[in-house]
């Protein structure tokens, strides 16, 4: 039977996204970010007497491809999961606080940046330290 | 004592099953606001207990879904018909691998429920004729003559949602050219129930698909395809038909495309071609990996909005309250997977 709508799967392909993004590295982190949006992805109940099953098991290693997760994996998310990943990687400072905070891609150049800053900030600072003891020198 | 139409006889078994007051309300031709009054009272009055002293008092504008159940579960079979299709024809390769019926059914039944609660809901609503407010006149002067005025009972909003289903299936089987409007069908519904009204054949509309009633019959319908595709949050976040306000804030579409776009952000039938170039792996998409960056995460309640960025830099993530329901919504609903005539191609 072929959909007409073709949306039949989307409930479950909203399972895979949720096992996509918390279940793939399931550390602390993750886990608490589950928990804050009030996802219970330990087990998926099947009521009916049947037994819960655990969540990872039916929509994370159902996904092909030796279960690295990719963009074919998905039909009806495909769009919006291409979409989220490039609006990561395009994103860039917007403002001055933006500056600290780190970007998804090419995290070197962050890194470099807040090298930069910080030798910035010593150079600064030996300057300050300079003028004080410069200052102190002719004023005793 | 409050009037109370559909006596209880045996405590445990939902009430005025075969009450004919009931099946007035139900079937028609004479339903007046009285009955619908008399209804509205019913619905939201706890069901009854196995303790013969307990007061039974209405509460809030909830309504007690047994009480739903033994007024609508006549219709059940119509509506089940139209909107599921049956589990034993069901050949879902999900199902195949997991024996996972009986939560199938469960989803469907959650469904079922808001659509019945959607239907009674307006029927209350369309008998006061009071369109921004329900509230019933039983004691001012012409209280008596209003609740002798006549409407429409229950199986026209039945035969509504029906026919508003069958549309949507129509317009998911088609393959060429552009798609059903649902003014078109509006306007060509209330034409053909005038018409037959004018034969004798049925009685006049009253409210929705009646004579002039395009525009506010359009809002009905949009109502009615959302509730039909779960797309409420009476599915499965927290009840919202009862007796309470007719809501007028209903997503705006004319055609099932619009309606899968701005329900579910979702193209009809998928955009293959356009899709076949996305392609790459996903492993950065990890929650632990996101939130080291500027995106966090949020809750939203709307599946359109699942895994979009919204302008605080927020990756929205649609929360059920009931997922495993959630994920069999549409295994066997009839519009999401009804069967193309190429379906052997």
């Amino acid at each position: 039977m072929r959909s007409a709508a073709c949306i039949d799967h989307l409930g479950l392909e909203i399972g895979r996204t949720y096992a996509l993004l918390f279940l793939q590295e399931p550390t602390a982190v993750s886990r608490h970010e589950a928990k804050r949006l009030g996802l219970d992805l330990e087990n998926f109940s099947l009521g009916g007497g049947v037994r819960a099953v655990e969540f990872r098991n039916i929509f994370y290693d159902s996904l092909l491809l030796g279960n690295i997760p990719r963009l074919e994996d998905f039909q009806l998310m495909r769009r919006r999961l291409y979409e989220l990943q490039k609006q990561m990687n395009d994103w860039r400072p917007q403002g001055v606080r933006d500056l600290f905070k780190k970007g998804y891609k090419d995290p070197l150049t962050w890194y470099g940046f807040i090298f930069a800053i910080s030798f910035g900030l010593i150079g600064i600072l030996g300057l300050a330290v300079a003028i004080v003891q410069t200052a102190a020198t002719f004023n005793p | 004592m409050v009037p109370y139409p559909f006596r209880i006889t045996n405590p445990g078994v939902p009430p005025g099953v075969k009450d004919p007051g009931l099946n007035k309300i139900r079937h028609g031709p004479n339903t007046t606001r009285g009955d619908m009054e008399d209804l509205a009272l019913f619905l939201i009055t706890p069901p009854g207990s196995r303790f013969p002293n307990v007061t039974r008092t209405p509460l809030g504008t909830q309504f007690y879904q047994p009480n739903v159940d033994a007024v609508m579960d006549t219709f059940y079979w119509q509506l089940q018909a139209v909107i599921f299709v049956p589990l034993q024809d069901d050949d879902s390769l999900f199902l195949d691998a997991y024996d996972w019926q009986s939560k199938l059914g469960d989803a469907e039944k959650n469904l079922l429920e808001s659509v019945k609660r959607f239907i009674l809901h307006t029927a209350i609503h369309s008998a006061n004729a009071r369109p921004s407010d329900i509230a019933f006149d039983r004691h001012t002067d012409q209280g008596d003559a209003l609740r002798h005025e006549k409407v429409d009972c229950l199986e026209d909003y039945v035969k509504d949602v029906i026919a508003l289903a069958r549309w949507l299936k129509d317009s998911a089987a088609v393959t060429e050219g552009p798609l059903p409007s649902l003014k078109d069908f509006v306007r060509t519904r209330i034409a053909k129930l005038d018409t037959l009204a004018q034969r004798g054949r049925r009685s006049l509309r009253k409210s929705y698909f009646a004579p002039n009633s395009e525009r506010r019959t359009h809002l009905y319908a949009r109502q009615t395809c959302c509730v039909i595709l779960g797309l409420t949050d009476d599915y499965d976040q927290r009840p919202i038909f009862g007796l309470n306000k007719w809501n007028k804030d209903v997503l705006m579409f004319d055609n099932l495309e619009t309606l899968l776009w701005k329900g579910f952000g979702l193209k009809l039938k998928g955009d293959r071609t356009e899709l076949k170039d996305m392609t790459g792996s996903l492993i950065d998409l990890d929650a632990h990996f996101i939130s080291t960056g500027p995106f966090k995460f949020a809750a939203t309640t709307r599946v359109q909005e699942h895994l979009t960025l919204d302008r605080k830099n927020e990756i929205r993530i649609y929360v059920s309250k009931s997922l495993d329901l959630t994920a069999f919504m549409f295994q066997s609903h009839v519009i999401a997977r009804y069967p193309r005539k190429d379906a052997n191609n």
